[in-house]
């Protein structure tokens, strides 16, 4: 019992700008991972090229996709941590419940993954400057060098929406094995025989084969609102701490 | 105070990417290597239509003249090169070699105009022509999922590049004085190109 009582956005909006605080050391990490990326691209993993008895021709080819990658990795592991136990009682500092737990949970997801599209989607830029200090312009081909304004604006979303995806599919599995604890090993087995039935790549290809950026918005936000709502409502039927 | 020095690598790292971002929209477009030049087609109908001066603006073109008083000569030179030979009106006791390099493609981009100039030897009487190895390196970027996923014109299977791969054997023209001999010239064929 409480001495006091707040209404849920009250109390949503305090654990939300106390977990931005507490789990600033999150964002610096993410850095950490963005940057390792970034050398990963510079790295230049790929190559092709042509030769004959007079000339050869070597074309390093750079993929920024690593940045991505380490990204949407990071942003898993802190999405199944924020729905573990020790992460969830710090919640109980403040007046909560576990509504507004997750609410604020899910808010400070959004907010990490923004961060972390935009720094992806500005570090393609990073990469190409840094590449261009190196080699000056007239080593490096035109084409794919140059990425509009609107370009980089739709591959900031589109980051976005793949991350917040993953994510809210990785919170959704959490919440499912902290709930159905006894059974989780039931459900995953489940869980392999729908998709060997279902086809993964069936489900994969349903958005990454998507060339409608309003359509992929779309399935992205219903599938991705579905499963923090599901999750939401399965963890409020946890047992609450006293 | 943890959180101030987490705050200070956060706003210094953003500043950082915006900033690059700003001076890459102000790099300059030109240098880069770029990717239209006209295929090998173009190439054979203007050797036969267009001008030498029209051709070394349109093509790359490499000239070199050499004094030669002898009455024969051997002609050297790689087996892939076409050799085209040109009869002057005159007896002036110079040859003028001119090599074409048409089209050298790969993923689109065209190194014609990075070869080099052949090396020319003449010892002996004969005229040895040999290309000098050239080696690029260059870097190209690809453009991530997150654009190239709703790009219209990947979707529709159209793309800006020529082909993916392709070489043309190069053509040396040669202009000779009148009534010097070749001796193997029946390996070559004559023709005029509008000085």
């Amino acid at each position: 019992m409480f001495l006091r009582t707040e209404d849920l956005f009250t109390s949503f909006k305090k654990q939300y700008i106390f977990k931005l605080k507490a789990y600033s050391n999150l964002f610096v990490s993410m850095i950490i991972f963005q940057v390792l990326g970034i050398l990963l691209s510079l790295a230049h993993l790929s190559n092709m090229g042509s030769s004959s008895s007079y000339y050869s021709i070597d074309i390093n080819q750079i993929f920024t996709l690593p940045v991505i990658i380490v990204s949407i990795a990071y942003i898993i592991s802190v999405s199944v941590c924020l729905n573990l136990n020790d992460y969830k009682n710090i919640d109980f500092i403040y007046t909560t419940n576990r509504l507004s737990s997750n609410l604020s949970n899910i808010a400070f997801l959004v907010t990490f993954i923004l961060f972390s599209a935009f720094n992806a989607a500005l570090s393609s830029i990073f990469i190409r400057i840094i590449d261009y200090t190196i080699l000056g312009s007239s080593n490096i081909i035109e084409t794919g060098f140059f990425i509009s304004p609107g370009e980089l604006l739709c591959s900031f979303y589109v980051i976005f929406l793949y991350i917040l995806l993953i994510s809210s599919i990785s919170y959704f599995c959490t919440t499912l094995i902290q709930k159905f604890e006894f059974y989780s090993l039931g459900f995953f087995i489940c869980l392999i025989v729908v998709l060997y039935f279902v086809s993964l790549t069936n489900i994969i290809r349903f958005y990454i084969s998507e060339s409608s950026l309003l359509v992929f918005s779309f399935k992205v936000l219903l599938t991705s609102i579905t499963l923090f709502a599901i999750s939401s409502v399965f963890s409020n039927d946890l047992e609450v701490k006293l | 105070m943890n959180l101030k020095l987490n705050k200070a690598v956060l706003t210094v790292y953003i500043v950082i990417l915006i900033a690059g971002t700003i001076f890459y929209y102000l790099i300059p477009e030109n240098n880069f290597i770029k990717t239209s030049k006209p295929g090998v087609a173009d190439f054979e109908q203007d050797l036969s239509s267009l001008s030498i001066g029209e051709l070394s603006k349109k093509y790359s073109i490499k000239d070199k003249i050499i004094d030669y008083s002898g009455t024969n000569l051997e002609l050297v030179h790689p087996e892939n090169a076409r050799v085209y030979l040109s009869r002057k009106d005159t007896d002036d006791n110079k040859i003028e070699i001119f090599s074409y390099y048409s089209l050298h493609c790969i993923e689109g981009i065209d190194f014609s105009e990075r070869l080099k100039a052949p090396e020319i030897q003449l010892k002996d009487n004969r005229l040895k022509i040999g290309y000098q190895y050239l080696r690029i390196v260059c870097t190209k970027f690809n453009k991530d999922f997150s654009i190239t996923q709703f790009d219209k014109s990947k979707a529709d299977g159209i793309t800006t590049a020529p082909s993916n791969f392709s070489y043309n054997s190069d053509i040396i023209y040669i202009k000779i004085p009148k009534s010097l001999i070749i001796s193997n010239d029946n390996r070559y064929q004559y023709i005029k190109i509008k000085a």
